[in-house]
This record gives structure tokens, C-alpha cells and sequence, in this order.
């Protein structure tokens, strides 16, 4: 079992990077562009094809896990990846963060370790 | 009001985001299960290991990504338009969502505890509060809100 764990990790720390790395790359493109404009301006940018590669990468791990685990469990134990972001969001991109976040993110902690138990 | 307007568009994206993404989920599950392909851990060669998957099941699998897909290319709208603590955790939705299809779909035969589904709740609405915005309101008017329009 500990292996699918292991394949649960990676699959956060992968589709998470995924994530932030999009965020970085849409970030550096004008706010009022169009929307395909946007899906072809962030190509362009190499963020985005390292956002995609941690993204696909991630994906194949998610499908091991999908392998060994129902659905109903593996999906909530994913938020952990709301944990990263919110460090990510804190951290890198300078986010002021309310507390009601950090609790927020105390539940996620709670709601993993009660699914995690099933 | 163009700030508005791209809330807007940003939220409706993020519901189009979060229902493609649940459905992801169901697809790529169904997809695995009809597969059949064993554990990759189970010490079978990468190569014999692709070929002992059913191939339905694959075509479950490519509707699941490309529902991924479309949930990616809704996300990046979002990015655009919202701040990311505060876009990302509203996808804490499509966790009730993929529960709830669990337990309404046959096909996935799941073992829902009360215990997971306790997990699941919390787990919603952590990621629902980690969503929530305690930053003061500033009005349309507000000199603030005037200096980021070019």
C-alpha cells in the first residue's frame, strides 16, 4: 500500500508544480487578453511547457494511483495539493494569506488523515 | 466595470474548470478499472505491461484526459482573471462531486465508509474556506481600484 502512497505524492508534487508554473507563465501576459489569444500567448512562453511536462508527468503517476485505489479516496487525498499552492501562494507569488486560509488548510490536513484511515 | 466583467468571465470559467475536472476523474477511474492493466508495481515489464490492457478501457482513459484538458484550458483563464489563493481551493467542489459520483455510479463500486465520506466533507470545505477572501472589500470608487486601470 505504502507504494500507491508514494505514487500520491508524486502525482501532487507533480500536478501542483503543473500549476504553479502555469500561474507564472500567465502571469507575464497582458490581464485583458482574449481568451484564445491567452492559450496561444502562454505556449509561447517556456514556463508553460515546463507546466505541462510536470502536468503530464503527474498524470501518469495519477493513473497508478487510480490503479490501486478507489477514486473516493484518492481524489481528497489530491488537496494536499491546496497545501502546496497556498505555501506557493505565501511564499513565492507574495499573497497576503488570512487566517481563514490557514484554517482552511488545517481541515485538509484533518479531512486526509480521516480519509486516509479508510 | 471591465474588472467586473473579468471576475466574471474568471468564475465562469472556474465552474467550467471544476465540473470537467470531476468528470476527469470518473472517466480516467472507469478507464483504469476497464483496462484491467495490473499494478505497475507488480514487476511486469513496461512493454508487456501496456499490452495487457484492454483497450475500451484506453479509450476511457484518452475521454478522461481530454476532459482534463478542457479543465486545464478553463483553468488558465481563471489564472488570469482571479488571484490564485483565492481560485484554486474553489475547486475543493468537484471533491463532493467525484464523492458523490462514487457512490451514484454502479460501474465504480466503491466502499464508501462513513468515516471517508466525514473526510471527504472536510476536505470540502477546508479547501472552501482556504478560498475565502477576509481581505477588506474595496468599493468600485476607491482610489485603489482607480490606479490599477491604465
Amino acid at each position: 500500500m505504502w507504494t500507491s502512497y508514494l505514487a500520491v505524492a508524486l502525482a501532487v508534487v507533480l500536478l501542483t508544480l503543473g500549476q504553479v508554473l502555469q500561474k507564472v507563465a500567465v502571469d507575464r501576459l497582458a490581464p485583458d487578453i482574449t481568451p484564445w489569444n491567452l492559450a496561444t500567448a502562454a505556449l509561447r512562453r517556456p514556463e508553460m511547457w515546463a507546466a505541462l511536462a510536470c502536468l503530464g508527468a503527474g498524470m501518469l503517476a495519477w493513473l497508478l494511483v487510480l490503479g490501486s485505489m478507489d477514486v473516493s479516496k484518492a481524489f481528497p487525498l489530491l488537496s494536499s495539493g491546496h497545501l502546496l499552492v497556498l505555501a506557493a501562494a505565501r511564499y513565492y507569488f507574495h499573497e497576503d494569506i488570512p487566517r481563514m486560509r490557514w484554517a482552511g488548510a488545517a481541515l485538509i490536513v484533518a479531512g486526509i488523515v480521516l480519509v486516509a484511515q479508510t | 466595470m471591465t474588472q467586473n466583467a473579468g471576475r466574471r468571465r474568471g468564475f465562469a470559467a472556474l465552474a467550467l474548470c471544476i465540473l470537467a475536472s470531476a468528470l476527469a476523474q470518473v472517466l480516467l477511474k472507469i478507464g483504469v478499472l476497464r483496462a484491467g492493466c495490473p499494478p505497475a508495481w507488480d514487476s511486469v515489464p513496461w512493454g508487456q505491461w501496456l499490452a495487457s490492457c484492454h483497450s475500451p478501457g484506453l479509450w476511457w482513459i484518452t475521454a478522461g484526459l481530454a476532459s482534463y484538458a478542457i479543465s486545464l484550458l478553463a483553468w488558465l483563464q481563471v489564472l488570469a482573471r482571479l488571484p490564485l489563493s483565492a481560485a484554486y481551493p474553489l475547486l475543493g467542489i468537484s471533491y463532493v462531486l467525484v464523492y458523490g459520483a462514487a457512490a451514484a455510479l454502479p460501474v465504480l463500486a466503491e466502499q464508501l465508509t462513513p468515516l471517508r465520506a466525514v473526510g471527504v466533507l472536510l476536505v470540502a470545505c477546508g479547501a472552501g474556506m482556504v478560498s475565502s477572501s477576509t481581505a477588506p472589500r474595496v468599493s468600485p470608487a476607491s482610489p485603489q481600484t482607480a490606479a490599477k486601470r491604465p
